[in-house]
Formats: structure tokens, sequence, C-alpha cells
């Protein structure tokens, strides 16, 4: 499984691809907070506060399966565009 | 012999008298029986695809401009969060089916597995809508 490794953004004939590497320092913050987020919803649930563990390997397939996505929007004074490649 | 040409022999010998009718319908059944089940990829669809055209009023001019939304989701993006939901703990599962029954949906979200999400994307290759109105017109489907 290949992660995405651009997401290009383009706003009218303007290509902006952006490198996704340069989006894991933040990625990498969302998780830690979404973890222990889950964890305690977990943990006051009843449920198992270690099961977080064990979707590692889902939310990175969750990232990989992110290739492909796009979103058009034009209107006569605007066009934007987001492709993650 | 491909299935396609079994298919046609079959129904060779019941227009030919060779099989009666519930013979070759017997014939056929096993037929689809022995055919491996198809999966959503490669075969499959692989993207949901959300297109929208219309008219946007703008509030302050009241003017009308045509706009334009063209979204492409991949499909595999279902089955990674149908993944997430083993997150659910067991004393949950019971409110969340209650609440989905309240609300019209009969389903066990502890009997959500993968297999059944590939069986349910291969059906929505067939599914499509089509919203058409005078300003708007709205088309989802899979392709």
């Amino acid at each position: 499984m290949i992660p995405p490794i651009f997401i290009n953004v383009r706003v009218h004939w303007v290509l902006i691809p952006l490198p996704v590497v340069l989006l894991w320092p933040l990625l990498a913050l969302l998780w830690i907070v979404t973890c222990l987020v889950i964890s305690v919803a977990l943990l006051s649930t009843g449920g198992d506060p270690l099961a977080i563990g064990r979707i590692w390997p889902t939310s990175w397939r969750l990232i990989c399966a992110m290739r492909g996505t796009r979103v058009d929007i034009e209107q006569p004074d605007v066009r934007v565009q987001v492709i993650i490649v | 012999m491909t299935s396609t040409d079994e298919r046609k022999r079959i129904l060779e010998m019941i227009a030919s008298g060779k099989v009666s009718v519930t013979e070759g319908e017997q014939l056929l059944n096993a037929l689809d029986q022995g055919q491996p089940k198809t999966t959503a990829s490669p075969g499959g669809p692989r993207y949901l695809r959300v297109l929208v055209e219309g008219f946007e009023r703008n509030y302050r001019t009241g003017e009308t401009s045509p706009q334009k939304v063209n979204i492409r989701v991949p499909i595999q993006l279902l089955f990674a969060g149908v993944r997430l939901a083993g997150l659910i703990p067991a004393a949950a599962h019971r409110p969340i089916n209650q609440a989905l029954r309240e609300n019209g949906i009969d389903l066990d979200v502890s009997q959500i597995k993968t297999a059944d999400l590939e069986e349910l994307v291969t059906h929505l290759s067939d599914m499509r809508v089509d919203v058409d109105q005078k300003d708007q017109k709205v088309q989802i489907f899979c392709e």
C-alpha cells in the first residue's frame, strides 16, 4: 500500500503540488490526540482502551485509501480542484 | 468452456426438449452456485462519484451564478472505515442497534464484516441516483 504523495491544489490555472511528507508532523500530532481521546472514551464506556493499538494498520489503510480522492468546484469566478495522488 | 457457453448449451437443451424446463432450471442454478464469488476489487466499482450542477444565489446582489461540484471518493475508504467499527465496545452494540432500529435501519453493528461490505459494494455498481430539478441536477453513482 502506497500512501498519498502529493495533494494537488489547483486554483484557477495555478497548480500547487503539496508534498504530503510536509504534513506528516501534523498528522502524527492528530494521531496522538485522536488516540488519547478514543482511549479515554473506550475506558469510560467499558471498552478495552488498548484496542486503540490494534487500529494502527487500519488507520494506515485509511490514509492509503485516500489516494484518488478528488473534489472539483467550478463557479464562474473561481475554480478549485483538490486531488490526492 | 466458459460459463456463458455452458449456459447457452443448457438453454439449447431446453429448447430442443432434451431436458425439461425444471431440469434446465436446476442445471442453471447449479452453474450459478459453482461460480466464484465476485469481490469489490478489481472488477467492482472503485469510486463513488457525486456530481452537482446548479445555480447559487448571491444573497447580497440577488444574482444567480452556475456552480458545478464534482466529488470522487475511493470505495476503499469504506472498507477501512468498517474495520474501525471493531473499536465499538460490546456493551455499546445494543444501544446503537436500538437507535438504528428506531430510525428505521435494521442493522446489527456487531455483525458488520468486510465480506458483507464487499457484497454490498459489488451491488453498488448498479446503483444510480439522479435528481433532476429545474435549477439543480444531482447525480450519485459508482464507477
